[in-house]
């Protein structure tokens, strides 16, 4: 990970809804990281936060992949970086 | 050509072999409407009512040539995560469509391409629906159809499917496309991975053309790459163990030069390309007021953590209330019609007694019974399918989650829960959408204590009979008795089998959409028909086997007197197995005529009403009167346990059996017996001693 901008950096469930931020990088293996990839989550692209609740599901959204909810899980395992 | 010549000709390209061509599409896109408008709704439908989630096969023809449509699960990709996209692809491998139709959603074109991209590598040829045409250019989005036509070599047609826009066009380019090649597609991956493909892809082509398979080597290569599970089993079936692993040796060269997963590298390449494409043919500005927008309001308050709650569960209660109480009064007008007129016009006019009592009292009552649910499920469906295509049901999903979480599942498992109370088979099919084993099994186990609507008719019947006053909060608490038992179901094979594990899940919330009235009612329809069809069969043939069991018995034909004669009909086949059984119901004090029903029942539960009318030889009228003189209301209310938890009928036996397999579908169907028998004995002597 980019060493000098770590503050910046914090996984996508905690991430309070309205921001819009840059996905950085995905945990985890295979299935998981591939369908995030196959709907166009990946890094460098930017999500816009539109709800979030801090301990369920989150909602997500940008031109490319339209509208998405991911699981808790799924969301704690995206790293992004606040853009707005 | 004369009017005789070409009517020959047809008849000759009609006898050829049918045109084979998938449907496919990311979820969402408006791909069944597609499918059923360019199949007139002459579809016969492989699978149950619900989502779709088996393949749906239709019929076209055009001057003659005909065309087999074949519906395809929404999907993403092609990497087979889930079993959606594994049928899509197994379709799509061994059912070696001449053509592939891919409807797109053209607001998020982008996310649709990726699909195309991998249809276009396996080497289709494809034509691209691009749909939703109307709503992209409401939101602002404008593509240019011609560039990315060029540049994809591949036909896009923009239509509109609910309004019929384009669909002409879309059939004439698919005859067109019928006589031209599939086009040369190719990302370029970068050298270090376009060498090692080249690698495998030599090493492969020469044995795939000799078996004169018809896959593009160098997307077979790709796949190697990727480490594709199904594809390394298929060429191992086949007995390419010594490809698989020379592939798979390559691979690990390229990923310790590259010092990252390749997969994920060639997803990104992917994806380059298609943002690549995006930027030069899609342009986006800012709507005036967009669909977004009205979403976005709606969302506000639907998926409220507790405002959205409270409208979920008012939506359900309407649901419910919506569906039972505008068809009570149909359901009447049913039974009234059958158990009077019908009934003495077909006694009064056939002879001799014996046909006259098979048509009565076999088949006229099984009609009967299945005709009455039609008023019930034709709401509850239009109901379901209403809020499936506006958009609701993916909310109800997010809203659900923390809820389902506890229990092991993810807020995507609360559909097919729902879809239970309609009918547990199609709730059991719908449950492929989610991604891992553990969460569908889960799911499977706890659908069948949804009261589905088979069961209604036995509690309505009961309670007309026994708590006339109270008749909605006992139905009701039934209802609540069967979730709270789906509910300790859920929590204990978790923790039995998955120590609380908690499903990771990706959805599509697509957005609020006006529903057309015709696409609600023609899949509602298509449901109903289908259970007149798998149900009203079923209920049919069973009426007439308990009636055959009835006249005849260990000592040969006893007669149709036997109906009217309970000391005859103690004779009968029905009897003496019921009687053979009672000794283990006689904690419950069941008359063998109950067992005999609910043995029945097992076929299909909503037999367990009419063969108690056959049994008790009265009509399904006046069944409460006879009832509340055998029975007190402890035991109906024990008996209704029964029948709420045991096991699910027939149908969904061989449903569960086909998505968990036969070890846990037994388990299950046990399972379900033993606590069924638990809770009906327990309410009968905690009651008792209550009361």
């Amino acid at each position: 990970m980019r060493g000098d901008k770590l503050d910046n950096v914090l996984p996508l469930s905690v991430v309070k809804e309205g921001k819009t931020v840059r996905i950085v990088k995905i945990i985890g293996g295979g299935g998981l990281v591939r369908r995030l990839y196959e709907i166009g989550l990946l890094p460098g692209v930017e999500v816009m936060i539109v709800r979030n609740s801090g301990f369920g599901p989150v909602i997500i959204r940008n031109n490319v992949s339209g509208t998405f909810c991911l699981g808790f899980g799924v969301a704690k395992k995206i790293i992004v970086e606040v853009v707005s | 050509m004369s009017c005789h010549e070409s009517r020959a000709g047809s008849t000759l390209k009609a006898r050829q072999k049918a045109i084979k061509i998938g449907i496919i599409g990311n979820p969402n896109v408006g791909k069944s409407v597609l499918f059923n408008k360019l199949t007139k709704g002459k579809a016969w439908v492989g699978n149950w009512p619900g989502v779709t989630v088996e393949k749906k096969v239709g019929k076209l023809t055009l001057d003659g040539i005909s065309f087999e449509l074949v519906d395809l699960p929404g999907i993403y990709g092609l990497t087979a995560y889930s079993q959606d996209e594994l049928i899509a692809r197994k379709f799509l491998l061994e059912g070696k469509p001449e053509i592939v139709i891919q409807v797109t959603n053209a607001i998020n074109l982008e996310r649709n391409l990726y699909l195309t991209i991998q249809l276009l590598e396996m080497g289709f040829k494809l034509v691209i629906a691009l749909n939703m045409a109307d709503l992209a250019e409401k939101e602002g989005v404008k593509i240019d159809v011609d560039g990315l036509r060029r540049e994809l070599r591949t036909p896009i047609i923009p239509t509109i499917a609910v309004k019929n826009f384009g669909l002409n066009q879309l059939i004439e380019t698919i005859k067109e496309q019928l006589d031209k090649p599939a086009p040369f597609f190719k990302i370029d991956y970068g050298p270090e991975i376009e060498e090692a493909i080249e690698k495998i892809r030599r090493l492969i082509d020469s044995p795939i053309r000799r078996l004169g398979l018809k896959i593009d080597p160098r997307w077979l290569a790709i796949r190697l790459l990727e480490d594709d599970n199904d594809i390394i089993q298929r060429l191992r079936d086949m007995g390419f163990e010594d490809i698989v692993s020379e592939a798979r040796h390559i691979r690990d060269e390229l990923q310790a030069q590259l010092n990252e997963s390749v997969e994920v590298l060639i997803i990104e390449k992917r994806y380059e390309y298609l943002l690549n494409l995006s930027r030069k043919y899609v342009r986006r500005k800012t709507a005036e007021k967009s669909l977004t927008d009205l979403t976005d309001g709606l969302d506000k308050v639907l998926t409220h953590p507790i405002l959205g709650l409270m409208v979920f569960a008012s939506i359900l209660y309407l649901l419910f209330k919506f569906s039972f109480d505008v068809a009570s009064s149909l359901t009447e007008v049913i039974r009234v019609t059958f158990s009077q007129h019908i009934h003495d016009l077909v006694k009064n006019s056939l002879h001799p007694e014996f046909i006259s009592s098979l048509f009565v009292d076999g088949v006229l009552n099984g009609v009967g019974t299945i005709l009455i649910f039609i008023p019930n499920l034709l709401f509850l469906f239009i109901g379901i399918s209403t809020l499936e295509d506006t958009g609701y049901m993916a909310r109800v999903a997010f809203l659900s989650d923390r809820l389902m979480n506890r229990l092991g599942l993810s807020g995507r498992a609360m559909i097919p829960l729902l879809i239970g109370f309609g009918c547990n088979v199609p709730a059991v099919m719908s449950t492929r959408v989610l991604g891992s084993d553990r969460e569908r099994r889960l799911s499977v186990f706890m659908i069948p204590f949804m009261s589905c609507s088979a069961r209604l008719p036995i509690f309505l019947l009961l309670t007309l009979a026994f708590f006339r006053e109270n008749q909605l909060i006992v139905i009701l608490s039934m209802y609540f008795l069967g979730v709270f038992i789906a509910v300790l179901t859920a929590l204990l094979f978790n923790n039995l089998f998955y120590r609380k594990q908690v499903a990771g899940y990706v959805m599509d919330m697509p957005p609020y959409l006006n529903p057309s009235i015709r696409n609600i009612l023609a899949k509602s329809w298509e449901r109903i028909r289908s259970f007149l069809m798998k149900a009203g069969t079923i209920i049919l043939l069973m009426s007439v086997v308990i009636w055959v069991l009835s006249v005849t018995g260990p000592e040969g034909y006893i007669g149709p007197e036997a109906l009217r004669d309970v000391e005859l009909l103690s004779r009968s086949w029905i009897a003496s197995f019921s009687r053979f059984l009672e000794p283990l119901f006689k904690p419950l004090n069941w008359d063998w005529r109950i067992i005999a029903s609910l043995s029945f029942g097992f076929i299909a539960k909503e037999v367990v009403v009419s063969s108690l009318a056959v049994l008790y030889n009265v009509g399904v009228e006046s069944l409460p009167t006879v009832l509340s003189d055998s029975l007190t209301p402890l035991a109906a209310y024990s008996l209704m346990t029964f029948a709420l938890l045991y096991t699910p009928c027939m149908a969904t036996v061989a449903t569960m059996r086909n998505e968990v397999g036969l070890r846990y579908t037994l388990l299950m169907v046990l399972y379900q017996l033993l606590i069924a028998y638990t809770a009906a004995y327990l309410i009968l002597s905690i009651g008792g001693m209550v009361i």
